[in-house]
């Protein structure tokens, strides 16, 4: 299991659109991926869940990736989130 | 009687009570019944699917783009694996109603939201409780009541969703009174968007005194509420609207003028539109033509494809609305990105790059086939122009040219054509190939959404491709150029469609390139019309020049605003 710290700095946070977006970079991996945020964990593939975590700009998250594509996984949704606009 | 104004205007109308309650009968169901309600629960879920699909294109077409986003989001959360999941265990486990497993859902996320500390996420508990509106009445069977609004109607509710708000039939509408809500409530943008005055009365006792087929008098910039006033009031009201509608008149008057230069060059101002109902909104703002009517809406009114006669019906009523004005129709332009409901299409890596527009209809060539049969029989009514959407090669154009004469053989129509055939230019391979699509055409169109992204090799839909994707990039601007320039050469009728050409930075370059048409929502062609009147063509040439040799976007931006602005005519 491998995990990270990540700052949301674009704008709107992870509102509808964009946290779309994101769960659907999340399912691109077989990991399971967790987010953490004020001690509330959710699976980052589940839109809802995620809306349900009210994460806005300047929050900090923790990503938790765990399975075989880990890494990979872990990377790349670190990139993804940093490179958001909007 | 006085409440909340939320949205200016003073109007009177007969008060049309709205009930938004849904009555859910709660009944427990056997074991062996819970495969049955999962199989209404998802068969309401599709079908609440596309009604969002088509209330998305309603808004975007009468009330503007921007406005259907959050319908964006509930389409989003609607067709989740979550929500599928989370009802299914609703269902699996209490053992209840797909309604009751539906509202149960909607109900308890929408709760957890609104405890959240960010505004945002606390309002999207109403978005879980619209859904849920919409997933119970899909469910049940009652959706799909059109509401009979009489005409001039003040519409009185509780509260009302912003779906519920969308499918009213708003030209109807002369004011809203809500018990609920607030002033960034959706109904209330609605309302200020329509430009009709809006109330909220949150005294019970007032707000149930008034009556269905109450004659109601409203003031949205007071608040102020009357049933059936006294003559005094009524001529007081009156002076007010009137002093208000002076400052409207000031609008108006430019409506009546001509869309042209200061040194008198024409640029003629055409309207997008989704249907009929938007014409309405063309003809009272004056455009001179319909530079798009987009016909995805009239193939989402029900679950198959319209056939001939009725698309006729639509096109020819489109035409004579017109009244001899240019009427420019798009060809059904869907694909992977924005598929029809009723059509399955299978999943594509890259829908943008993929069987789009008029290439998913040689795919569905009877479609094609009935839409030719459809503007040949509507061209009589008057100048009709086909345009076809997703050009890359001239093949395409010569393939819809022999469908238009095999299909006039069939109907033994003979002698000169009727229907002026065009292309949108939305492609690079388009613009590169603008000398010989010019050959065979009778006007073109620059779509400049779909342009963008292409040249940019920038998903529009993308939200990490925004700093990439840049209508004012100099590719884009140049393309325009290049391809406005060959049509007046070949003088053939041409066009700027897609947002960048409602954009009030970009109106002096078109108006220096000359361009024939630009086709934006039709409310904006007072503000464009005004900036086109005050620029002067000659100069605008110049800027032209200037801004073609500009190599970035965040320099061409700066150049235009500074015509502008030395021009007072930045707000």
């Amino acid at each position: 299991m491998v995990a990270e710290k990540i700052l949301i700095h674009n704008p709107t946070g992870l509102h509808t659109r964009p946290a779309k977006n994101l769960v659907g970079e999340a399912k691109k991996f077989e990991s399971d991926i967790t987010v953490i945020f004020k001690g509330k964990r959710a699976n980052l593939k589940s839109l809802i869940k995620v809306l349900k975590l009210g994460i806005s700009q300047n929050n900090f998250i923790e990503l938790l990736c765990d399975g075989p594509d880990e890494q990979e996984a872990l990377a790349h949704l670190k990139n993804f989130i940093l490179a958001m606009e909007g | 009687m006085r409440g909340e104004p939320v949205s200016n205007g003073i109007s009177h109308g007969v008060a049309f009570l709205m009930d938004t309650e849904i009555k859910i009968i709660n009944r427990s169901i056997t074991a062996d019944q819970i495969a049955q309600e999962i199989v209404r629960f998802r068969e309401g879920r599709d079908a609440a699917a596309i009604e969002l699909q088509k209330l998305i294109e309603k808004v975007k077409t009468e009330i503007g783009d921007d406005k259907a986003d959050i319908f964006e989001g509930h389409l989003e959360i609607l067709t989740s694996e979550d929500l599928d999941a989370e009802i299914v265990e609703i269902i699996n486990e209490q053992k209840i109603s797909a309604e009751e497993a539906a509202r149960i859902f909607a109900e308890s996320n929408a709760r957890e939201m609104e405890e959240l500390d960010d505004p945002y996420f606390r309002e999207r508990g109403q978005d879980f409780r619209d859904i849920g509106r919409q997933l119970i009445q899909e469910i049940s069977g009652t959706g799909n009541q059109t509401i009979d609004l009489p005409e001039d109607a003040v519409v009185v509710s509780n509260e009302l969703s912003p779906s519920q708000t969308a499918a009213l039939n708003l030209s109807r509408v002369r004011g809203f009174i809500f018990h609920k809500g607030g002033i960034n409530c959706h109904a209330a943008i609605i309302a200020r968007s329509l430009e009709v005055p809006a109330v909220i009365l949150r005294d019970t006792d007032l707000f149930n005194a008034i009556k269905d087929g109450d004659s109601i008098y409203m003031d949205g910039f007071t608040g102020e509420i009357w049933i059936s006033p006294d003559e005094a009031v009524i001529n007081e009201l009156k002076v007010k609207e009137r002093k208000n509608q002076q400052d409207q008149n000031e609008l108006l008057k430019l409506i009546d003028l001509p869309s042209e230069t200061l040194d008198h060059r024409k640029i003629g101002l055409y309207a997008n539109v989704g249907g009929l109902h938007d014409i309405q909104s063309a003809k009272k703002y004056r455009a001179d033509g319909i530079g798009l009517f987009r016909t995805e809406f009239l193939f989402m009114e029900t679950m198959s494809c319209p056939d001939a006669t009725r698309q006729a019906d639509v096109y020819r009523s489109a035409i004579e609305a017109m009244n001899g004005q240019p009427v420019l129709i798009r060809l059904l332009d869907t694909g992977a990105d924005k598929p029809l409901p009723y059509w399955s299409l299978p999943p594509e890596d890259n829908p943008f790059l993929g069987i789009r527009g008029i290439r998913l209809l040689f795919e569905k060539e009877d479609v094609l086939r009935t839409q030719i049969r459809a503007f040949l029989a509507a061209s009589t009514a008057g100048p009709v122009g086909m345009m076809i959407p997703m050009v890359a090669a001239l093949r395409s154009i010569h393939q819809v040219k022999a469908l238009i004469e095999e299909e006039k053989a069939a109907l033994n129509r003979k002698g000169p054509d009727t229907i002026r055939l065009g292309v949108m230019i939305e492609t690079p391979a388009a613009v590169q190939l603008i000398d010989e699509i010019l050959d065979i055409v009778d006007f073109i169109s620059i779509g400049t959404n779909d342009l963008t992204q292409y040249l940019l090799a920038a998903d529009r839909g993308n939200s990490s491709m925004h700093s990439y994707y840049d209508e004012f990039h100099p590719a884009v601007f140049r393309s325009i150029a290049h391809v406005i320039r060959h049509a007046k050469k070949k003088e053939k009728l041409n066009g700027i469609c897609g947002e960048l050409a409602g954009k009030i930075l970009a109106v002096p370059f078109f108006t220096g390139l000359g361009v024939d048409e630009l086709s934006i929502n039709p409310s904006q062609i007072p503000e464009i019309k005004h900036l086109i009147r005050h620029i002067d063509a000659r100069e605008a040439g110049m800027l032209v020049d200037e801004v073609l040799r500009i190599p970035t976007s965040e320099g061409i931006r700066a150049r235009l605003t500074r015509f502008l602005t030395e021009k007072a005519l930045m707000k």
